[in-house]
């Protein structure tokens, strides 16, 4: 099986999953019926089974064909945005309550901006794509101060890999040929160990069947990692994080009707 | 080369004089037509600018440009109305509605114009598929605010959120039918297949509306 055709089997599934997902969410008892609970990440999800649905048929259409700024990264913002405000209802925290980490994390976006505009040349879909992305990241960083999920030393961890990460990524694209392509298996190796410990402490959460403060924290968390290390890949690697992130869009949901259902 | 503006003021003359002498849901049906043709020469003003400035073709301008301009131009008086006056449902719809069928009243109008209208496969492709589909981003765009406020729940995102909606579903319209053959039909087919799935949640919707008028009455 060829890198392309697992691309589009892989958003099949995405969308599919996408869309259970959303009709499930549609025909929740209690979903909007007493609060805002649920609402947004409903909302998110239609965009992203719309954004979904136009990178198919995009595919499809005009394969090999680099496309310009189009209505689905608009979607995709609007999504992260959404997903944001899901998590801000159960953490309403303002940003300077977690002032270095939220500055951290602001820092590790701004990087990311960077490289993907040196990577693609598209300056302004990836402004306007880093500042919803960066919005929601620190929804999550808040969402993880607030739950105490993460150690001090988790922390650090995280922050030196993330560091550590930029640099690979910055030496990726300053350098060529051999040691180039140290540097990039270098930051998949960081990427999928960064993805395990998350998803390791995301299915543990759940089967202690925690609360859903700390399964919103975790697996929104979760959702953003994967997300960023599939927008940072190319092939199977690629592949690796985006079929990672469908599993936390399902944790996202059994997280989201815990909450609606005041479980 | 067609005088756009000559069009307008052409077709607009007429509502305006009806504008002075009707009341209501009516006045604001008028007003909200109005306002989507002006909308339409203000989206194909910008962009046209866009396409130009972006060095895309024809088609290109089509399929990427054009969707976001035309549902942001088309979004803007209906966001003033919804944020400035805070109406009711029904007039929500209505304006909504008014701004749908103006815009794409006026795009047809310009388009036949250009084309003529000598190939009834043509005019019925308008009528039935661009035409219908400026309307169903609308009313979707309309009913997901709706939704949204009666939850609580309008706020920036929402509102990014369902433009958004409506960008998307513009492009994939103008995408599918880009290209000639089976995609081009589905193209055609989807915005009548959304506008049926709209009156079956309009119909539910309105029912529900009624149900709770009833509950709020005997109470």
């Amino acid at each position: 099986m060829t890198a392309s055709t697992a691309e589009v089997i892989s958003g099949v599934i995405r969308l599919a999953i996408g869309l259970f997902v959303t009709i499930r969410m549609l025909r929740m008892p209690g979903i909007g019926r007493h609060s805002a609970n649920g609402v947004f990440y409903l909302f998110a999800l239609v965009c992203l089974v719309f954004a979904e649905c136009y990178w198919m048929i995009y595919d499809l259409l005009q394969m090999n064909a680099r496309m310009p700024i189009a209505a689905n990264e608009l979607c995709e913002g609007a999504m992260f945005l959404l997903l944001a405000k899901e998590l801000k209802t159960v953490f309403p925290k303002k940003f300077f309550f977690y002032k270095r980490e939220v500055f951290a994390a602001m820092l590790f976006i701004a990087a990311s901006v960077v490289l993907w505009i040196v990577w693609s040349g598209e300056w302004l879909q990836d402004i306007l794509g880093g500042l919803c992305f960066g919005y929601l990241m620190c929804s999550c960083v808040i969402a993880l101060k607030e739950e105490q999920l993460l150690t001090r030393t988790a922390w650090r961890s995280m922050l030196a890999g993330c560091v550590v990460l930029i640099a690979l990524q910055a030496g990726v694209q300053l350098s060529s040929g051999q040691i180039s392509h140290g540097f990039d298996l270098a930051a998949y190796l960081l990427m999928a160990a960064g993805e395990a410990l998350i998803l390791a402490k995301a299915v543990s959460l759940f089967r202690k069947r925690s609360g859903y403060r700390s399964l919103l924290a975790i697996s929104f968390s979760g959702f953003i990692w994967s997300t960023s290390c599939f927008y940072m890949s190319s092939g199977s690697w690629y592949i690796f994080h985006y079929v990672i992130s469908i599993v936390y869009i399902f944790m996202m949901w059994e997280a989201v009707k815990k909450e609606v259902l005041g479980a | 080369m067609i005088y756009a503006e000559n069009i307008m003021i052409c077709i607009m003359v007429p509502f305006l004089i009806v504008f002075l002498f009707v009341r209501g849901k009516v006045k604001q049906f008028v007003l909200a037509l109005l306002l989507g043709m002006a909308a339409c020469l203000l989206g194909a003003y910008v962009g046209g600018f866009l396409g130009t400035v972006s060095g895309m073709n024809a088609n290109d301008t089509a399929v990427y440009i054009s969707p976001m301009i035309e549902e942001t131009f088309k979004f803007f008086p209906f966001l003033f109305y919804l944020f400035l006056f805070d109406p009711e449902d029904d007039s929500l719809i209505v304006v909504a509605m008014g701004i749908g069928v103006g815009f794409a009243s006026f795009e047809n109008c310009c388009y036949i114009l250009s084309y003529g209208a000598n190939k009834m496969v043509y005019v019925l492709i308008r009528g039935m598929a661009v035409g219908v589909m400026h309307i169903v981003s609308m009313l979707s765009l309309c009913f997901g605010l709706i939704m949204a406020r009666r939850l609580k729940a309008l706020s920036f995102s929402i509102v990014l959120g369902a433009l958004s909606l409506a960008m998307i579903f513009h492009s994939i319209y103008n995408l599918l039918v880009s290209k000639e053959g089976i995609t081009s039909q589905i193209g055609y087919a989807l915005p009548l297949l959304t506008a049926f799935v709209l009156y079956l949640y309009y119909r539910r919707f309105s029912s529900e509306q009624i149900a709770e008028e009833n509950t709020f009455i005997s109470d």
